[in-house]
C-alpha cells in the first residue's frame, strides 16, 4: 500500500466530509425536542462522532502495540504512535465540546450553581477525561525517551493498558446521567440516528486522513534518523 | 447573542480550532522532517 499516494485524496475527502457534516448538522438535522439549549444540541453531530473516531484511533494504537510486541517490527510502533496521537486530538474535541454543551444545557434548564459538581459526578466525563490524560501521558512518555526498542516496547505496553480506558469511557453512559440520545423516548427525532451514522462515517474518514498524514511524518522521521546513523558513524560520531 | 448561540459558537471553535491547529502542526512538522 502506497501511503504517499493515498494521503492527498484521503485528506481532500476528509475536508469535503467535514463540510458535509456542517451542512447535515445545521441545515438537514431537525431540532431535537426536550433540550433547553436546542441550538447547542447540534454539537451532538460533532461530539459523538469525534468520540467514536477517537475510540477507533486508540483501538488501532493498542492493536499495533500488540503487533509490535509480537513481531518487534518498528513500523508497528510508528502505527501505534500515530493512532494514539490522532486519538488524543479527537478526544480533546469530544471532551471539550461535551463540557460546553452540558454547561449551557445545565444553566438553560434552570441550574443556578453546582455545574462543576454535576460534571465531576458524571462518570462519562470522568472516564473520558481519564482516557484523554492517559494518552497525553503516552505522548509525553514517547517525547521524553530516545527512539529505539526500549521506547517502542514501553509505548506498546502503555498503549495496550491505556486502551482499557476505552470500554470504560464507552460504557460509562449506562451508569451516568449522561444523555443517551439513541435510547427510545430520549427526544431524538426520527432521522437523527441516520444522520449521526453518516456523521460518524465522515469522522472515521477524517481520522483515516489524519492518521495517514501522521504516519507519513513518522516514516519520514524514521528514514531521516536511519540515514543519519551511518553518516555519523562514518564521521566517527558513533563508536 | 444568547447563551445558546454563544455555546454553539464556542463548540464550533473547539472543533475547527483543534483540527486546524493539528493540521497546521502536521504540515509544519512535515516540512522540517525532510
Amino acid at each position: 500500500m502506497n501511503l504517499q499516494r493515498l494521503a492527498m485524496p484521503l485528506s481532500v475527502a476528509a475536508v469535503l466530509g467535514l463540510a458535509l457534516n456542517v451542512v447535515l448538522a445545521f441545515w438537514v438535522a431537525p431540532t431535537a425536542a426536550n433540550f433547553a439549549a436546542p441550538l447547542t444540541q447540534r454539537i451532538f453531530y460533532f461530539h459523538v462522532p469525534a468520540a467514536i473516531a477517537a475510540y477507533a484511533a486508540f483501538t488501532v494504537a493498542a492493536a499495533a502495540g500488540g503487533l509490535y510486541l509480537r513481531s518487534r517490527e518498528a513500523r508497528w510502533d510508528r502505527v501505534a504512535a500515530s493512532g494514539a496521537e490522532v486519538g488524543a486530538v479527537l478526544t480533546t474535541i469530544a471532551l471539550f465540546t461535551g463540557v460546553v454543551w452540558s454547561r449551557v444545557e445545565f444553566f438553560s434548564a434552570g441550574g443556578q450553581q453546582g455545574f462543576t459538581f454535576a460534571l465531576l459526578g458524571d462518570p462519562k466525563f470522568v472516564t473520558t477525561a481519564a482516557l484523554w490524560l492517559v494518552f497525553l501521558g503516552y505522548l509525553a512518555l514517547r517525547r521524553n525517551l530516545e527512539p529505539g526498542e526500549a521506547r517502542a516496547r514501553l509505548s506498546a505496553v502503555y498503549g495496550i493498558l491505556g486502551f482499557l480506558a476505552v470500554p470504560l469511557s464507552y460504557l460509562s453512559s449506562r451508569f451516568s446521567p449522561h444523555p443517551d440520545l439513541l435510547a427510545p423516548g430520549s427526544g431524538l427525532a426520527p432521522g437523527m440516528g441516520l444522520l449521526l451514522g453518516i456523521c460518524t462515517a465522515l469522522w472515521l474518514l477524517l481520522f483515516a486522513a489524519l492518521f495517514v498524514q501522521r504516519l507519513l511524518l513518522e516514516e519520514r522521521t524514521a528514514a531521516a534518523l536511519e540515514a543519519q546513523v551511518p553518516a555519523m558513524a562514518a564521521q566517527g560520531g558513533i563508536a | 447573542m444568547t447563551a445558546d448561540e454563544g455555546a454553539l459558537a464556542l463548540g464550533m471553535a473547539i472543533v475547527f480550532g483543534t483540527l486546524g491547529a493539528y493540521a497546521l502542526h502536521l504540515w509544519r512538522a512535515r516540512k522540517t522532517a525532510v
